[in-house]
């Protein structure tokens, strides 16, 4: 194992047992997360992107359980953490949620209590996970507070989340899931419910936040903008299985799978000619139980291979040591 | 429901609100359960002269106070046999207690018949018939005894399942008319109109019921006949019960006042009226249904603890509560415990009202994402 | 025939807010203040703004989904019949209003989940009584086919449709009365990005067929800017800036504008995104500023601004709500 690895998984499925059948949210997924890097993870709707997230924390809703694959974390790098493995109330668990790995949600409002002050979650979240007696707690969460920019942060500790406006309420949660310096950082939509500046404030703290704590981020959403401003590798998502996997300049520049090749054609740009026509990738999302075989994207893909693309799943090609892509076409262009 | 198959897929594509609440709610098996039972009671209630072997007033002789028969599945001689036999009683004085005491007479064995002749009986008051759905040729056959009046207990409750349930219906009833009119002006309009109907619905809730009630009864001349006070008593459960459904008839109004499909309508240029009744009530109906099932149960809790209090109906209607009033006093208990069985129809009612509407508000609003 | 589909003048809604057990009305919020503006036939006029600039409100003023509390709207139809909106009775009302429809933002909540996609989409044609079945059901299949929905579908109720598809149903149903001007509220936020180009190439495919005007709201100003011919910027209830397309990217003139653009996530690793930093937040409407309503976040703010509000200049095209647009040299978003 490398030395930068810090969260390996490998052949990740979730699987959620509905009455309605089987719903492979996360179908076979394997990347790295490196020490101090952003790895943003993009996908629509059912894409299982939050899914992935939840399950490296554990905290995956009941019906859903990790089929198979190994999620590895490596704070010591020769003793890794199995955290797939940890049963259910391990103190281990409890200590990696929160402490090591901490999450930042897509609606602040549900993710604070409204019935506590925002001082007294980030005072017990602190003595939860650190020595820290209640006065040392309640310093060092001022002095978050702080740091991520909210003004008068010795008046708003005491303040209920409700009484702060969206953009503050986003600051206090990045200020609660940093406070126990954790090493991986799961942003889900951070900024998908937050005004565009609002959003660019947000996304610039969260890089400063990362250059001062040296943290990795997981930072998943829908948007490509965003992505493009943030990540340092990025894995491209589509209904539970990755399609493209690269550093932001292969993904962008040199992308390979049809999928993110006619993604990035369809976003409007601005500048780009006036009045033209989007190139629209035809179709639509296939439902969570529409069994498919093959690839996933077949039924949208203009360069899909009859007899192969619809029959089997595509082997990984790579392109270089960061750039994998799972796409027959591109294995039948190198023969 | 799996939606996996191309034809089954197409079904629920094309499903409209009720047949998706149907597959909905048939999947709750208590639901079907309380479904079943409750349609086992309205069959009773509709046909009552059918299911009970003798009329609610029919007196059998002298036999006061008599047990619940005895069936066996034994033929005169002794053997196994698959019609079921009744014993008869025989009337017997303790020795001791000086009191008369019925014995089960083994000498006295009668076959059970099914749709024997009986009692002659005009259904719904017209079709004449004489028809029992069971019952024995000499003698009496009382599966749950007598009463004190030699009356037998189970005819009499399949009669009272007829009263008591169209008193909850009617009640009911009345109290959804008032209160989709007075919830309905409120949410539509809203304003001033609004704040004067809540407050108005407040002060009706915040009268205490029992002893409004015992007023009303005692205001009621004595000299009414039992059906004038029958159809006053769905009168008043009505006019007492409005304030909760007219409560969310407006909150489900005020709710969809808003919706974008209902402005969608308005910017289509569609009528007011075309919006109420295309647009918002087959909206809000699938909640007012669970509604009114849970409230059923109150209704005929109302009826059966009014009539226990000797506040509601009187004999000769018979209803669950007249019924179990008979059963009040610690000495009936004690010595013919059988006249406290009505009260396992009242308790299988309210418990299959409760579990139908559990699987009906599970079931109600089918477009939302779990399933 | 007038050049203007639409003129709007000085058009305000006030919410009131009632408050205590008479439910008095002590205070109001002012969503949308005094605002003035036209649409030339057949263009596509952009509206952006952040939550809480009064967007939504005055799309939907426009449209008379909600009355407004004073102000003038009047519509130039294509049949030379000038329409002055608010003073129009029911029945005109209900006539006007085959001329102007709505596409909404949320593709779940604005279908009648009750109804069968036919009956979605003949709803207009049927609440006008002017068809007989036979015709709407023609109509009907029409536009569908139009809006490449399968017409086997139209059997079907909206929860057989994902986002996309459901959108393309709303877009049949405003577009089913062929309507000469058409408001698109946050019509394609909602939806994925792989299916957001295709219903965005349908609404301009649709106004290249039947000749539409719209007014395109939105929050995200890549896709205002790669559908509109005109941008008009809001914040808290005014209009700050309207221009051309490439002038206002060219060259913004109000604080705000530059604000909004530096702020744009853009799909492009060269173009990192440089942030203009503003000042606190969207003030209280129940408590607005001073002055200029921007103020309070602007860098470029005298004490003129906080204390006089700002009239509407023209200069040319380019219309702009600020005290020192002449001096201020705004940094430009993209040379087109």
């Amino acid at each position: 194992m490398d030395e930068k690895t810090l969260l390996e998984v490998k052949d990740l499925s979730v699987y959620f047992n509905l009455r309605e059948g089987v719903l492979k949210a996360v179908d076979g997924v394997s990347f790295n997360v490196d020490r101090n890097s952003t790895v943003g993870i993009v996908g629509e709707s059912g894409s299982g992107k939050s899914v992935t997230a939840q399950a490296f924390m554990r905290i995956l809703p009941e019906t859903a359980e990790i089929k198979t694959g190994e999620i590895n974390y490596y704070k010591d790098p020769d003793n890794p953490i199995k955290i797939h493995a940890l049963p259910d109330r391990s103190p281990i668990l409890s200590n990696i949620r929160g402490k090591e790995i901490s999450m930042i949600f897509q609606e602040p409002m549900s993710a604070f209590s409204p019935l506590h002050t925002i001082g007294h979650q980030m005072i017990e979240c602190l003595m939860l996970h650190t020595p820290m007696t209640k006065q040392e707690a309640r310093e060092r969460s001022i002095e978050m507070l702080a740091k991520v920019g909210i003004s008068n942060p010795d008046k708003r500790i005491d303040q209920y989340s409700f009484e702060l406006s969206g953009g503050m309420r986003q600051r206090a949660m990045i200020a609660i899931a940093l406070s126990t310096n954790p090493s991986i950082v799961i942003a889900d939509e951070p900024t998908t419910s937050l005004d565009v500046t609002i959003q660019a404030q947000i996304l610039k703290l969260m890089k400063d936040m990362q250059e001062e704590f040296n943290m990795s981020i997981i930072f998943i959403t829908h948007n490509l903008g965003v992505i493009a401003q943030m990540a340092d590798m990025i894995q491209v998502m589509y209904l539970g299985k990755i399609m493209e996997a690269g550093t932001a300049e292969e993904i962008f520049y040199e992308p390979r799978h049809p999928y993110t090749i006619n993604l990035l054609k369809a976003i409007p740009k601005i500048g780009s000619h006036v009045n033209s026509r989007l190139e629209a990738i035809p179709g639509q999302i296939p439902g969570p139980f529409d069994v498919q075989k093959g690839c996933k994207f077949c039924t949208r893909c203009p360069s899909m291979i009859k007899g192969l693309c619809d029959l089997r799943t595509p082997d990984i090609k790579k392109y270089s040591d960061t750039h994998s892509v799972y796409c027959w076409r591109c294995l039948e262009q190198e023969k | 429901m799996k939606i996996q198959d191309d034809n089954s897929k197409i079904k629920y594509y094309t499903a409209s609100q009720w047949q998706l609440i149907w597959w909905r709610f048939r999947k709750h098996r208590l639901s079907i359960v309380g479904i079943t039972i409750l349609s086992i009671f309205l069959i009773f209630a509709l046909f009552p002269e059918f299911f009970a072997p003798y009329g609610p007033t029919q007196r059998n002789g002298e036999n006061v106070f008599c047990p619940p028969s005895k069936v066996v599945f034994k033929n005169e001689d002794g053997k196994f046999s698959p019609v079921p036999h009744v014993y008869g009683f025989k009337r017997e004085r303790n020795k001791e207690t000086l009191k008369m005491e019925y014995v089960v007479d083994e000498t006295n064995m009668q076959p059970l018949k099914f749709f024997v002749k009986g009692e002659k009986y005009k259904l719904f008051g017209i079709l004449p018939g004489s028809i029992h759905i069971y019952g024995v040729e000499k003698g009496f056959v009382h599966l749950w005894g007598t009463d004190n009046m030699a009356r037998d207990v189970f005819s009499r409750t399949i009669f009272a399942t007829r009263s008591s349930l169209s008193i909850g219906v009617l009640g009911l009833f009345i109290a959804f008319v008032i209160g989709l009119v007075i919830g309905g002006i409120s949410g539509y309009f809203g304003g001033w109109v609004d704040n004067f109907i809540q407050r108005l619905t407040e002060f009706i809730r915040s009268i205490p019921t029992y002893p409004l009630w015992m007023g009303v009864a005692a205001a009621m001349p004595k000299e009414w006949s039992p059906k004038t006070v029958y159809f006053m008593m769905t009168i008043i459960l009505g006019f007492i019960g409005w304030t909760t459904l007219a409560r969310r008839i407006r909150s489900q109004i005020i709710s969809i006042r808003e919706a974008d499909f209902i402005i969608a309508a308005k910017l289509c240029g569609a009528s007011d009226m075309r919006i109420i009744f295309k647009h918002m009530i087959p909206t809000f109906i699938s909640y007012i249904i669970v509604d009114l099932t849970i409230s059923f149960p109150n209704m005929i809790l109302s009826e059966t603890s009014l009539s226990f209090l000797g506040l509601g109906l009187r004999p000769p209607v018979t209803s669950w509560g007249v019924l179990l009033k008979a059963a009040q006093n610690i000495d009936t208990i004690m010595s013919s415990p059988w006249m406290l069985i009505p009260s396992i129809f009242v308790i299988l009612a309210v418990l299959s009202f409760s579990f139908v509407g559990d699987g009906l508000r599970d079931a109600a609003d089918p477009y939302s994402e779990k399933s | 025939m007038e050049d203007n589909i639409l003129v709007v003048k000085n058009l305000s809604k006030e919410f009131p807010i009632y408050k205590g057990f008479l439910r008095k009305s002590t205070m109001s919020v002012k969503a949308v203040n005094n605002v003035s503006f036209e649409i030339k036939r057949g263009e596509t006029l952009g509206l952006v703004g952040e939550s809480g600039s009064g967007k939504t409100t005055l799309g939907r003023l426009i449209l008379r989904a909600i009355e407004p509390t004073s102000g003038e709207v009047i519509y130039n139809f294509s049949d030379e019949n000038q329409v002055d909106f608010l003073k129009l009775n029911k029945k005109q009302l209900k006539k006007t209003r085959t001329k102007i429809q709505m596409v909404f933002q949320d593709p779940y909540s604005s279908l009648n989940p009750r109804m069968t996609v036919r009956d979605i989409i003949a709803e207009t044609l049927v609440a006008n009584k002017t068809m007989s079945r036979n015709e709407i059901d023609e109509r009907v299949r029409e536009i569908a086919d139009l809006c490449k929905l399968n017409l086997e579908h139209l059997r079907r109720f909206p929860h057989a449709f994902s986002g996309g598809q459901r959108q393309r149903i709303g877009i049949a149903r405003a577009l089913a009365v062929n309507p000469e001007f058409v408001v698109c509220d946050e019509s394609v936020s909602a939806l994925d990005v792989s299916v957001q180009a295709e219903i965005i190439n349908l609404f301009k495919e649709m106004q290249a067929i039947k000749d539409i005007t719209y007014l395109f709201i939105a929050h995200d100003l890549s896709i205002v800017e790669h559908i509109s011919d005109r941008i008009i910027v809001m914040y808290l209830g005014q209009i700050v800036e309207e221009a051309d397309k490439r002038t206002l990217f060219e060259n913004p003139m109000h604080p705000y504008t530059e604000a909004l653009m530096s702020a744009i996530p853009e799909p492009d690793l060269l173009r990192k995104m440089a942030p203009i930093f503003l000042e606190g937040e969207i003030p209280n409407p129940m408590n607005l500023p001073t002055g200029c309503y921007f103020h309070p976040r602007c860098h470029y703010a005298t004490e003129k601004c906080r204390k006089e509000m700002p009239c509407m200049r023209c200069f040319g095209n380019h219309k702009v709500a600020c005290h020192r647009a002449e001096e201020l040299h705004l940094k430009q978003y993209i040379k087109y």
